[in-house]
Protein backbone atom coordinates (compact mmCIF):
# COMPACT_ATOMS: atom_id res chain seq x y z
CA UNK A 1 0.00 0.00 0.00
CA UNK A 2 1.11 3.59 -0.89
CA UNK A 3 3.98 4.82 1.81
CA UNK A 4 2.09 8.00 2.03
CA UNK A 5 -1.42 6.84 2.62
CA UNK A 6 0.11 5.57 5.83
CA UNK A 7 1.78 7.93 7.06
CA UNK A 8 -1.41 9.87 6.71
CA UNK A 9 -3.58 7.39 8.43
CA UNK A 10 -0.74 7.53 11.50
CA UNK A 11 -1.49 11.32 11.01
CA UNK A 12 -5.33 10.55 11.46
CA UNK A 13 -4.89 8.08 13.90
CA UNK A 14 -4.64 10.31 17.11
CA UNK A 15 -7.30 11.28 19.69
CA UNK A 16 -6.47 15.07 19.48
CA UNK A 17 -6.12 15.05 15.87
CA UNK A 18 -9.16 13.82 15.26
CA UNK A 19 -11.15 16.31 18.07
CA UNK A 20 -9.16 18.83 15.84
CA UNK A 21 -10.60 17.88 12.69
CA UNK A 22 -14.49 17.50 14.14
CA UNK A 23 -14.21 21.44 15.75
CA UNK A 24 -12.58 22.46 12.45
CA UNK A 25 -15.46 20.83 10.48
CA UNK A 26 -18.18 23.28 12.21
CA UNK A 27 -15.84 25.88 11.98
CA UNK A 28 -12.88 27.73 11.32
CA UNK A 29 -10.54 28.35 13.94
CA UNK A 30 -7.45 29.60 15.24
CA UNK A 31 -4.75 27.95 17.54
CA UNK A 32 -5.74 29.50 20.42
CA UNK A 33 -9.55 29.29 20.24
CA UNK A 34 -9.05 25.42 19.65
CA UNK A 35 -6.47 24.77 22.15
CA UNK A 36 -9.65 26.49 24.99
CA UNK A 37 -11.84 24.01 23.53
CA UNK A 38 -10.44 21.08 23.39
CA UNK A 39 -8.13 21.72 26.72
CA UNK A 40 -5.17 21.39 24.96
CA UNK A 41 -2.10 23.60 25.77
CA UNK A 42 -1.41 25.98 22.61
CA UNK A 43 1.65 24.30 21.69
CA UNK A 44 0.37 20.97 21.75
CA UNK A 45 -2.57 22.04 19.64
CA UNK A 46 -0.42 23.92 17.26
CA UNK A 47 2.19 20.91 17.13
CA UNK A 48 -1.16 18.50 15.75
CA UNK A 49 -2.67 21.64 13.01
CA UNK A 50 1.19 21.78 12.15
CA UNK A 51 1.39 17.86 11.49
CA UNK A 52 -2.63 18.20 9.80
CA UNK A 53 -1.35 20.38 7.46
CA UNK A 54 1.77 19.21 6.62
CA UNK A 55 -0.93 16.01 5.82
CA UNK A 56 -2.30 17.98 3.86
CA UNK A 57 -5.71 17.65 5.89
CA UNK A 58 -6.26 21.34 6.87
CA UNK A 59 -5.02 24.59 5.57
CA UNK A 60 -4.18 27.52 7.18
CA UNK A 61 -4.07 30.97 6.36
CA UNK A 62 -3.56 35.00 8.31
CA UNK A 63 -6.17 36.75 9.58
CA UNK A 64 -5.12 39.76 11.05
CA UNK A 65 -3.03 39.04 14.20
CA UNK A 66 -4.37 35.14 13.78
CA UNK A 67 -3.75 32.28 11.65
CA UNK A 68 -6.45 30.50 10.91
CA UNK A 69 -7.42 26.63 10.04
CA UNK A 70 -9.69 25.24 7.89
CA UNK A 71 -10.22 22.29 7.30
CA UNK A 72 -9.25 20.92 3.80
CA UNK A 73 -12.64 18.76 2.62
CA UNK A 74 -11.55 18.14 -0.64
CA UNK A 75 -8.10 16.26 0.43
CA UNK A 76 -10.63 14.59 2.51
CA UNK A 77 -12.64 12.99 0.74
CA UNK A 78 -9.95 12.40 -2.21
CA UNK A 79 -8.11 10.50 0.77
CA UNK A 80 -10.98 8.07 1.18
CA UNK A 81 -10.85 7.23 -2.62
CA UNK A 82 -7.18 7.13 -3.12
CA UNK A 83 -7.42 4.37 -0.15
CA UNK A 84 -10.37 2.62 -2.43
CA UNK A 85 -8.47 2.56 -5.27
CA UNK A 86 -5.05 1.13 -4.08
CA UNK A 87 -4.14 -2.09 -4.55
CA UNK A 88 -3.94 -3.52 -1.02
CA UNK A 89 -1.15 -6.07 -0.68
CA UNK A 90 0.14 -5.43 -3.74
CA UNK A 91 3.96 -5.41 -2.88
CA UNK A 92 4.89 -6.21 0.63
CA UNK A 93 8.62 -6.99 -0.02
CA UNK A 94 8.54 -3.49 -1.74
CA UNK A 95 7.22 -1.73 0.99
CA UNK A 96 9.47 -3.82 3.66
CA UNK A 97 12.56 -2.52 1.26
CA UNK A 98 11.16 0.79 1.41
CA UNK A 99 10.77 1.17 5.33
CA UNK A 100 14.12 -0.48 5.72
CA UNK A 101 15.88 2.56 3.39
CA UNK A 102 13.79 5.12 5.01
CA UNK A 103 14.90 4.12 8.56
CA UNK A 104 18.79 4.27 7.41
CA UNK A 105 18.18 7.51 5.74
CA UNK A 106 16.83 9.07 9.13
CA UNK A 107 18.84 7.41 10.96
CA UNK A 108 22.12 8.80 9.00
CA UNK A 109 20.88 11.97 7.26
CA UNK A 110 19.56 15.08 9.37
CA UNK A 111 18.58 17.90 7.87
CA UNK A 112 20.28 16.85 4.22
CA UNK A 113 23.43 16.13 6.10
CA UNK A 114 24.88 12.59 6.12
CA UNK A 115 25.65 12.54 10.45
CA UNK A 116 28.38 9.88 10.32
CA UNK A 117 28.95 7.38 7.70
CA UNK A 118 27.83 3.95 7.92
CA UNK A 119 29.93 1.48 9.23
CA UNK A 120 27.70 -1.29 7.50
CA UNK A 121 28.16 -2.03 3.75
CA UNK A 122 24.48 -2.31 2.83
CA UNK A 123 23.31 0.80 4.76
CA UNK A 124 26.67 2.88 2.77
CA UNK A 125 24.96 2.09 -0.14
CA UNK A 126 21.46 2.79 0.65
CA UNK A 127 22.95 6.34 1.99
CA UNK A 128 25.31 7.00 -1.08
CA UNK A 129 22.23 5.88 -3.73
CA UNK A 130 20.70 8.87 -1.69
CA UNK A 131 23.94 11.41 -1.96
CA UNK A 132 23.48 9.69 -5.82
CA UNK A 133 19.82 11.42 -6.60
CA UNK A 134 21.87 14.53 -6.43
CA UNK A 135 23.80 13.79 -9.71
CA UNK A 136 22.14 14.34 -13.11
CA UNK A 137 21.78 11.51 -15.61
CA UNK A 138 23.58 12.13 -18.62
CA UNK A 139 25.60 15.34 -17.22
CA UNK A 140 29.61 15.51 -17.13
CA UNK A 141 30.91 16.34 -13.86
CA UNK A 142 34.41 17.55 -13.32
CA UNK A 143 36.35 16.23 -9.84
CA UNK A 144 35.43 19.34 -7.89
CA UNK A 145 31.61 19.94 -8.92
CA UNK A 146 31.29 16.18 -7.85
CA UNK A 147 33.45 17.15 -4.58
CA UNK A 148 31.78 20.06 -3.80
CA UNK A 149 28.27 17.82 -4.40
CA UNK A 150 29.28 15.42 -2.03
CA UNK A 151 30.66 17.88 0.13
CA UNK A 152 27.19 19.05 0.69
CA UNK A 153 26.26 15.66 2.62
CA UNK A 154 29.24 15.33 4.50
CA UNK A 155 33.08 16.22 4.73
CA UNK A 156 34.62 13.21 3.47
CA UNK A 157 33.89 13.72 0.04
CA UNK A 158 37.32 12.02 -1.05
CA UNK A 159 35.72 8.61 0.61
CA UNK A 160 32.36 9.09 -0.52
CA UNK A 161 33.46 9.96 -4.14
CA UNK A 162 35.87 7.13 -4.37
CA UNK A 163 33.07 4.74 -2.94
CA UNK A 164 30.51 6.09 -5.00
CA UNK A 165 32.66 4.68 -7.74
CA UNK A 166 32.98 1.60 -6.61
CA UNK A 167 29.25 0.84 -6.27
CA UNK A 168 29.13 2.41 -9.48
CA UNK A 169 26.92 4.98 -8.56
CA UNK A 170 29.51 7.33 -10.72
CA UNK A 171 31.27 6.50 -13.47
CA UNK A 172 34.75 7.76 -14.21
CA UNK A 173 36.42 7.91 -17.80
CA UNK A 174 39.02 10.37 -19.00
CA UNK A 175 38.84 12.72 -15.63
CA UNK A 176 35.25 13.25 -15.84
CA UNK A 177 32.31 11.84 -13.94
CA UNK A 178 28.97 10.89 -14.94
CA UNK A 179 25.79 9.24 -12.70
CA UNK A 180 26.18 5.63 -13.56
CA UNK A 181 23.26 3.45 -14.76
CA UNK A 182 22.18 1.87 -11.56
CA UNK B 1 18.78 18.91 48.39
CA UNK B 2 16.32 15.85 49.38
CA UNK B 3 13.29 17.77 48.63
CA UNK B 4 14.50 18.48 45.38
CA UNK B 5 15.15 15.13 44.71
CA UNK B 6 11.48 13.93 45.88
CA UNK B 7 10.11 17.07 43.38
CA UNK B 8 12.45 15.15 40.80
CA UNK B 9 10.79 11.64 41.34
CA UNK B 10 7.24 12.70 41.50
CA UNK B 11 7.19 15.01 38.68
CA UNK B 12 9.05 11.75 37.03
CA UNK B 13 6.13 9.67 38.22
CA UNK B 14 3.41 12.37 36.85
CA UNK B 15 4.75 12.01 33.64
CA UNK B 16 4.97 8.31 33.08
CA UNK B 17 1.00 8.14 34.50
CA UNK B 18 0.67 10.83 32.06
CA UNK B 19 2.05 9.16 29.18
CA UNK B 20 0.22 5.75 29.92
CA UNK B 21 -3.27 7.64 30.13
CA UNK B 22 -2.17 9.19 26.87
CA UNK B 23 -2.10 6.55 25.23
CA UNK B 24 -4.65 4.20 26.65
CA UNK B 25 -6.75 7.62 25.09
CA UNK B 26 -5.20 7.49 21.36
CA UNK B 27 -3.02 10.43 21.95
CA UNK B 28 0.22 8.65 20.96
CA UNK B 29 2.33 11.86 20.08
CA UNK B 30 1.04 13.82 23.43
CA UNK B 31 2.18 10.68 25.33
CA UNK B 32 5.58 10.44 23.65
CA UNK B 33 6.06 14.12 24.37
CA UNK B 34 5.52 13.39 28.33
CA UNK B 35 7.68 10.59 28.09
CA UNK B 36 10.69 13.02 26.62
CA UNK B 37 9.53 14.99 29.73
CA UNK B 38 9.75 12.33 32.10
CA UNK B 39 13.25 10.79 31.18
CA UNK B 40 14.37 14.64 31.38
CA UNK B 41 13.08 14.90 35.25
CA UNK B 42 14.94 11.21 35.56
CA UNK B 43 18.09 12.28 34.02
CA UNK B 44 18.11 14.69 37.26
CA UNK B 45 17.94 12.43 39.78
CA UNK B 46 20.56 10.76 38.78
CA UNK B 47 23.29 13.26 39.64
CA UNK B 48 25.03 12.42 43.24
CA UNK B 49 25.83 15.64 44.27
CA UNK B 50 24.47 19.76 44.18
CA UNK B 51 27.17 20.67 41.95
CA UNK B 52 26.53 18.52 39.33
CA UNK B 53 23.55 18.99 38.99
CA UNK B 54 24.14 23.16 39.14
CA UNK B 55 26.67 22.43 36.47
CA UNK B 56 24.61 19.99 33.93
CA UNK B 57 21.62 22.27 34.03
CA UNK B 58 23.67 25.22 32.05
CA UNK B 59 25.77 22.16 29.60
CA UNK B 60 22.28 19.82 29.05
CA UNK B 61 19.85 22.55 27.50
CA UNK B 62 23.08 23.66 24.80
CA UNK B 63 22.15 21.01 22.43
CA UNK B 64 18.51 21.54 22.93
CA UNK B 65 19.10 24.98 22.02
CA UNK B 66 20.68 23.99 18.80
CA UNK B 67 18.42 21.59 18.20
CA UNK B 68 15.75 23.72 18.10
CA UNK B 69 16.96 26.02 15.53
CA UNK B 70 17.93 23.66 13.35
CA UNK B 71 14.35 22.06 13.40
CA UNK B 72 13.13 25.37 13.09
CA UNK B 73 15.25 26.45 10.22
CA UNK B 74 14.16 23.27 8.23
CA UNK B 75 10.30 23.46 9.33
CA UNK B 76 10.87 20.14 11.20
CA UNK B 77 7.62 20.12 13.49
CA UNK B 78 8.12 16.83 15.62
CA UNK B 79 11.51 17.99 16.81
CA UNK B 80 10.81 21.51 17.20
CA UNK B 81 7.77 20.59 19.72
CA UNK B 82 10.14 17.77 21.16
CA UNK B 83 13.14 20.52 21.64
CA UNK B 84 10.57 22.97 23.17
CA UNK B 85 9.36 20.46 25.58
CA UNK B 86 12.73 19.64 27.08
CA UNK B 87 13.80 23.19 27.46
CA UNK B 88 10.71 24.06 28.90
CA UNK B 89 11.26 21.08 31.26
CA UNK B 90 15.05 22.25 32.35
CA UNK B 91 13.62 25.25 33.19
CA UNK B 92 11.17 24.19 35.39
CA UNK B 93 14.08 22.36 37.37
CA UNK B 94 16.01 25.03 37.28
CA UNK B 95 13.90 27.48 38.99
CA UNK B 96 13.40 24.15 41.48
CA UNK B 97 16.98 23.72 41.75
CA UNK B 98 17.37 28.07 42.64
CA UNK B 99 14.78 27.14 45.42
CA UNK B 100 15.97 23.90 46.57
CA UNK B 101 19.63 25.37 46.51
CA UNK B 102 18.04 28.69 48.73
CA UNK B 103 17.00 26.19 51.33
CA UNK B 104 20.10 24.27 51.72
Amino acid sequence: MNTEIIALFKCLADKSRLQIIKSLAIEDMYVERLSERLALSPPTASFHLKKLEAAGIVTARKEQYYTMYSLNRDALSFIVLDVLLAEAGDDIENDRDAAYRQSVLSNFIEYGKLKTIPAQRKKRAIVFEEIAKSFEHGKEYKEREVNIIIADFHDDFCTIRREMIELKLLVREDGVYRKGQL
Amino acid sequence: MNEFLRYLLEKQEHCIEESKKMTEEGREDEAIFEKVRANIYGIFTTFKTPDVAAKMIDVIPKAWHESLAKAIKNNDHEKEAEERIKIAVMEDIKAEFAEAKGDM
